[in-house]
């Protein structure tokens, strides 16, 4: 879509996804807390709302996809190329993002936050190297 | 309600009972709506369904159910981009299927216009149609050839129900099994597989080049050609207008003959998509049995079944192109194709030839015959320029498509006409194109 690329639009769409990407995690997570406080329909509810988010996010990254990854920048669209995107956006994760919130959460005396995004970042990297093999087997 | 995609579950045709699902679909549609650009069935249902300050689906009438049919084609990409089909989850949505279901059951119940069923039956008894059109093709494409919008065209409207505007396809004057049959006999050397060639419709009275490349394609690179026991019509036009005894019929006798075929050790090879959708797909669902399941497991299409053999080894092709090679080559990647979850096969072969591909997905709105008829071909042209702003986007050398009826539409946008995957390597190896 010619002249999408750093409109306001495609600020807009961004922001669009991360609010409907974070409203299927958000409810995911009030299902599984209204399962625990025992009201199993209003966790059903969340549950089917969550995927209606779901399906709102990849509309919204269909037309984010001509212009690039929204985490990454990278090109986005055939599997070879999500897969390279994906790498870099796990790779940044797990070699400055977390490490640097990790450090920050310590200074700021949150020990167990600290803790918890070192432990994330390895997470990270295990999914950036499975990555990198599946990359390895389709190029 | 019941959701149910079997044509022989005994509920399958009631009309009280096929509402109540689509009632269920269409709400469950309307919450999630990413298929709101794919064709025109989206939007229509969510005009009716935002008319009511509830959205609630179930106060859409039954004309307003019908409408969403309507507008469906048998596309399959909302199948594809789907987040609730049956595979994935415990809504077990596939919308195409439901239509399907839809369309069966207005069939059933006398609920199909007469002049649609007149469109029906002039296209969609392709072999009927297709043989007399051959035999008389200089006469047959004065009328097909006829410029969109002439009086001709008018006229065949007007009693046919086929859209005046649209471009259609010229017949061929030899048809691809009689070319087939007169061809010298050629032994293949190192013979790696042996194939029958399903030809299609289109490739037996419109466009036989197709089907002299593909031949001789494959056997250049080992693999052994004869005719399919069955060369008649897959059945397609029956049950994309909601004729399920009309396709089941000619799937059984198609399905038994093919069985056949395989049990003798082929495999069959179909180049053009829908149609081998269908011997994949739907024969197992209407005709099912071991013949049809037998089918579905070794019916290819023409691409993936060289890719199939490249990827055995990386050895089985020949990779010495001493033909025409193109730099660039635009790739229009059918949505029966993507349907299949094969893989974007032919973009993959092209691509062997030293090509860059860039591969276009947008549908071409022509479906079989939906985007042909009269009352349809408005809203088609709307989807069929989308594809072609992509396509002159795109801007390759040439434009290929594996899809005969959307290489049509994207010739009738553009002015270019696509040519098959399959010709791209028959030039590649320097085999010239036959008229």
């Amino acid at each position: 879509m010619a002249g999408l690329a750093g409109s306001k639009t495609h600020e807009n769409l961004k922001d669009a996804f991360a609010g409907e990407s974070q409203a299927n995690s958000r409810y995911l997570w009030f299902a599984q807390k209204a399962d625990v406080d025992g009201f199993p329909e209003i966790a059903a509810l969340f549950r089917s709302i969550a995927v209606s988010e779901t399906g709102h996010a990849f509309g919204i990254l269909e037309y984010l996809a001509e212009i690039g990854d929204p985490a990454s920048d990278e090109p986005i669209g055939d599997t070879e190329d999500n897969v390279k995107s994906s790498i870099l956006s796990e790779t940044y994760e797990y070699s400055e993002k977390y490490p640097i919130f990790a450090k920050t959460a310590r200074d700021e005396g949150f020990s167990e936050i600290a803790d918890w995004f070192e432990s994330l970042a390895r997470a990270e990297k295990s999914h950036a190297l499975r990555l990198a093999d599946a990359l390895k087997s389709i190029s | 309600m019941t959701t149910i995609y079997d044509p022989h579950h005994p509920l399958y045709l009631d009309e009280a009972d096929t509402r109540k699902e689509l009632e269920r679909v269409y709400d469950l549609c309307q919450g999630c709506r990413m298929c709101v650009d794919l064709c025109p069935s989206f939007p229509t249902l969510f005009s009716y369904v935002d008319m009511h300050d509830d959205r609630d689906s179930g106060k859409m009438t039954p004309a307003q159910q019908d409408h969403v049919v309507d507008g469906c084609f048998q596309c399959k990409i909302c199948y594809v981009t789907c987040p609730y089909t049956p595979e994935l989850h415990e809504w077990a949505l596939d919308f195409p299927r439901l239509m399907l279901r839809a369309d069966a059951m207005r069939y059933t119940n006398g609920h199909i216009s007469i002049r649609n069923k007149m469109t029906t039956a002039v296209l969609g008894r392709t072999d009927a149609v297709g043989k007399a059109a051959t035999r008389s093709a200089v006469v047959a494409n004065v009328i097909m050839g006829s410029k969109p919008g002439s009086l001709i065209r008018k006229v065949v409207e007007k009693t046919s129900g086929i859209s005046s505007v649209r471009m259609l396809h010229p017949f061929a004057r030899q048809r691809f099994t009689t070319w087939f049959e007169k061809r010298p006999k050629i032994r293949v050397m190192k013979s790696q597989g042996d194939v029958v060639v399903f030809p299609t419709c289109v490739v037996e009275y419109q466009h036989p080049s197709i089907g002299h490349d593909l031949v001789k394609v494959y056997e250049h690179n080992g693999v052994t050609c004869s005719l399919a026991s069955t060369t008649t019509c897959c059945g397609a036009p029956y049950l994309h207008s909601g004729d399920i005894d009309g396709f089941t019929k000619v799937a059984a006798k198609n399905a038994s003959k093919l069985a056949q075929d395989i049990r003798a050790g082929k495999d069959i090879v179909v180049p053009q998509p829908t149609c081998s959708y269908i011997l994949k797909k739907d024969y197992v669902d209407y005709v099912g049995g071991p013949d049809a399941e037998l089918v579905s497991r070794h019916t290819y299409d023409a691409a993936e079944y060289l890719m199939n053999l490249h990827n055995r080894d990386g050895n089985s092709l020949d990779l010495e192109f001493t033909g025409v090679i193109r730099d660039s080559i635009t790739y229009h990647s059918p949505c029966h194709l993507r349907a299949q979850d094969i893989g974007l096969r032919s973009r993959d072969l092209m691509k062997l030839t030293g090509a860059k591909v860039k591969a276009v997905q947008q549908c071409s709105g022509i479906d079989g015959l939906w985007g042909l008829r009269a009352e349809n071909a408005h809203v088609s042209l709307q989807i069929a320029e989308k594809l072609a702003t992509e396509i002159n986007g795109a801007d390759g050398d040439i434009v290929a498509g594996d899809c005969h009826l959307a290489n049509t539409a994207i010739c009738e946008q553009t002015g270019n006409q696509p040519i098959h995957p399959l010709q791209v390597m028959a030039r590649a190896y320097g085999f010239i194109e036959e008229n």
